[in-house]
């Protein structure tokens, strides 16, 4: 019982593919996978807006699902628009309480799922879980080339 | 008949007899047999804490005599730059004592010119003695020399001369020779290749030691310098993992004393042992920081004292001829201090190696007075103003640092049981059981007491007495009997059956207790094995909590070194880090000569109230071999 996963939310119909709906994701989801440019690396290491913090922090606050998909639509336009490039999506410490301590937020999917500690997270949000467990992140980026990049409260972004 | 009948009994008693001694005699041995045993196992024990505490020794000693060399090679090092290098010390003596005795005016002109003489005799190739010429051919109005002189020194380090000369000029109070200098001499500095000397730029920026326009030329050129460099991600890397290396060798030592079952039973145990001590490491990271940020350092009253300190380091700074016994002077003292640990001491000097090169670029000069302000001789203040300049890469470092050993933590820590014993003369070996710390422990517990059962049943079954088989040849040997003598001797047949059967069962008998007792003390030993490894598998639960918490609490001060680094860029005074101090000359001597009613004598001072004519020469002179220095260099 304890160890069964509990989505608690599916806002999009499983049979579509990340790249269905949001067209444009599919692209920029695409972009981060080939060797970025140096310039485009450094935009991507400029500190988050505190919006863009808030945001993240709402995704997972039980908000309707009409409210969830469009609030994910604003953080990956916030994404593109200032950062160049559209994380996979978050993991982030989870304050459900036992047995959950993690949980990860898809951005193509709008997955809210959480995590017991002996439930394993699948790749590669899988590497961001400790990271995000510590509590010393506000959330953290996962990307899908397995880049990882933790985000302070501050919206600091930890350079890898 | 009867008597056959007789003499077979006795026979038969006799065997029995035999019989049932041998046994005994069985029994005692394999009671010397198992002392033998036990006394084996006692001294294999001890050989293996011999062996350990042997093992032990050897590494103590091996420290030791590490230490032992490394203090000997530093002193034989020291003695060795003492001879080669030594005179220069005279003339970096003489350098300071020099500009002193001018200012009090009580050394004649002739002593100071014969000593100058002297030492350009005395030691050939170091720039400094040229220049002493010339400061004594310029005190005593003799021009020609004087150019002579600065061309030589120039000549010989043209870096170092500038400085000098800048300095020198800035002490007596010419501030725009002294900038001239200044600018000439940072004209032709490659931030990517800074001399050695370049420290007491930043030297001097701490003690603002060059004045308001010089101070504005240095701000702005080490502004341009530091955008320049920036542009090169490499150079900002390297920076950054300089400062990581900073920060692990700050961590703390292995804590397998604190957690001994954790770390006998748990495969991830390294993984924990090292994020803990990379946690623990924050403290003193903090604690160093902050002292170094809370430091008081008592600026010098004049410019003269200032620019003494100065020209003192400028001078004392190792020539880059003596870099080679210095790195290796740097290595040994690291021995020393790593308490003969030859690894860490490595670590530590290859770290450190940039400080020691011949030429480093800005940032590197400016890390190293973070980091090792010795290996480049800068004082504490210029180590604040320059941790306060490193900022970023510092918080970058300790971003990446902190993230690195979170992302460490392993999700899943195990327990894994092996174990072996030896019962009686059979060795029981427990196959390996794996669990995970995340699972309930009751869970775990059952998981681990199931996985013993399972083989310590069998185990214990096979030492039960095997009835069966034991009885079966007997129930042959009497049926045997009985068959074949049956016929002829009834009696006697019956009679000897009795007998064998009799003697074999007490036998048996004796063979079964035995075994029923070995198998006793087999179940007893098991069960008291798997209590001992729940037990440990409890502790090891408890300290892996017990880690947690540490490691949460350890993990919390990255919070205060975030907080410290932050407030580092304003911490340096100013907005920008080059904003030092700056010691006002124009007020310094009236101050002085109001408060103490004695007025300063110094040579140029006085000579200025006295003869003009003597003022305006070495003034006029600096002036002018200032500009047909920079003309000469510009035109090189």
């Amino acid at each position: 019982m304890g160890n069964t996963e509990r989505p608690r939310r599916i806002v999009q119909s499983a049979q579509q593919g990340p790249g269905i709906q949001p067209g444009l994701g599919a692209q920029r989801g695409a972009a981060p996978a080939n060797p970025a440019p140096a310039a485009l690396r450094r935009e991507l290491y400029t500190a988050r807006s505190r919006k863009l913090l808030d945001a993240v922090g709402r995704l997972d606050a039980g908000l309707d699902e009409q409210a969830c998909r469009s609030l994910a639509e604003w953080v990956r336009e916030q994404y593109t628009t200032a950062y160049g490039s559209v994380p996979l999506g978050f993991v982030a410490r989870c304050y459900l309480g036992p047995p959950y301590v993690d949980h990860q937020l898809n951005l193509f999917h709008v997955i809210v799922r959480h995590f017991a500690p002996a439930e394993p997270m699948p790749e590669p949000f899988s590497a961001a879980r400790m990271l995000a467990r510590s509590g010393g992140y506000a959330y953290v980026e996962v990307y899908d080339d397995g880049l990882i990049l933790p985000v302070l409260d501050d919206g600091t972004v930890v350079r890898p | 008949m009867s008597e056959v009948d007789y003499t077979l009994r006795r026979q038969v008693q006799e065997v029995s007899n035999l019989v049932i001694r041998l046994s005994e005699q069985v029994g005692s041995v394999s009671g010397q047999v198992s002392t033998v045993e036990a006394n084996q196992h006692q001294t294999r024990t001890e050989l293996q804490q011999l062996r350990d505490e042997f093992l032990a020794f050897v590494q103590q000693a091996q420290a030791t005599a590490n230490v032992q060399r490394a203090e000997t090679r530093i002193g034989a090092i020291e003695d060795k730059i003492d001879h080669e290098f030594g005179h220069h010390k005279t003339v970096r003596r003489t350098a300071v004592g020099m500009l002193q005795a001018f200012d009090i005016g009580l050394v004649s002109e002739d002593n100071v010119r014969m000593v100058g003489d002297q030492l350009m005799l005395q030691t050939p190739r170091y720039w400094l003695a040229p220049a002493l010429v010339a400061l004594a051919s310029w005190s005593a109005d003799d021009r020609t020399l004087c150019e002579r002189a600065v061309d030589e020194a120039f000549r010989r380090s043209p870096d170092r001369t500038s400085l000098f000369f800048a300095l020198v000029l800035r002490r007596q109070g010419r501030a725009e020779g002294a900038v001239r200098w200044l600018r000439h001499y940072l004209l032709a500095q490659d931030p990517a290749a800074l001399g050695r000397e370049f420290a007491v730029i930043l030297e001097a920026i701490a003690q603002g030691a060059f004045g308001l326009v010089g101070r504005e030329l240095l701000d702005r050129t080490l502004a341009e310098w530091r955008n320049q460099l920036m542009d090169s991600a490499d150079a900002q890397a390297k920076q950054v993992r300089r400062w990581r290396d900073e920060l692990e060798s700050l961590r703390g030592p292995s804590q397998a004393a604190e957690f001994p079952r954790l770390a006998a039973l748990s495969p991830q145990w390294l993984t924990l042992d090292g994020v803990l001590s990379s946690a623990r490491g924050q403290q003193p990271v903090l604690d160093k920081y902050k002292a170094i940020m809370e430091r008081e350092f008592q600026p010098s009253e004049r410019i003269e004292d200032a620019v003494d300190d100065i020209l003192d380091r400028l001078v004392s700074e190792y020539d880059n001829e003596e870099l080679p016994l210095r790195r290796d002077l740097a290595f040994n003292q690291a021995v020393v201090d790593h308490d003969g640990d030859l690894t860490s001491a490595r670590k530590t000097a290859d770290a450190d190696a940039a400080s020691y090169e011949e030429t480093l670029d800005y940032l590197t000069v400016q890390t190293t007075a973070a980091l090792n302000p010795q290996a480049i001789g800068t004082s504490p203040a210029t180590q604040r103003l320059s941790v306060a300049a490193c900022h970023e890469w510092f918080r970058q470092a300790h971003a990446a640092h902190t993230r690195d050993y979170r992302a460490a933590v392993p999700q899943d820590v195990q327990a894994q049981f092996a174990t072996s014993h030896s019962v009686g003369s059979q060795l029981f070996q427990l196959p390996t059981w794996v669990g995970s710390f995340t699972q309930p422990l009751a869970t775990l517990e059952k998981s681990l007491s199931d996985h013993w059962d399972r083989y310590t049943g069998p185990f214990v079954d096979a030492l039960a007495f095997p009835w069966l088989k034991k009885v079966a040849p007997l129930a042959g040997v009497v049926a045997a009997i009985l068959l074949f003598l049956a016929g002829s001797f009834p009696l006697f047949a019956i009679g000897s059956a009795a007998i064998v059967a009799l003697v074999w069962g007490l036998i048996l008998r004796n063979q079964a207790q035995t075994a029923k007792r070995a198998q006793d003390a087999a179940r007893e030993l098991l069960t008291r094995a798997k209590t001992e490894s729940l037990h440990q598998l409890r502790g090891a639960s408890a300290e892996l909590t017990d880690w947690y918490e540490k490691f949460t609490s350890a993990d919390q001060t990255e919070t205060k070194v975030r907080e410290l680094i932050a407030t580092l860029p304003t911490a340096g005074g100013g907005a920008s880090p080059f904003e030092g101090r700056t010691v006002r000359k124009e007020n310094a001597p009236e101050d002085s000569a109001q408060e103490d009613a004695v007025p300063p004598a110094a040579p140029w001072q006085s000579a200025s109230a006295s003869s003009s004519r003597k003022e305006s020469g070495p003034e006029a002179k600096a002036g002018q071999e200032n500009s047909s220095e920079s003309q000469e260099d510009s035109a090189r």
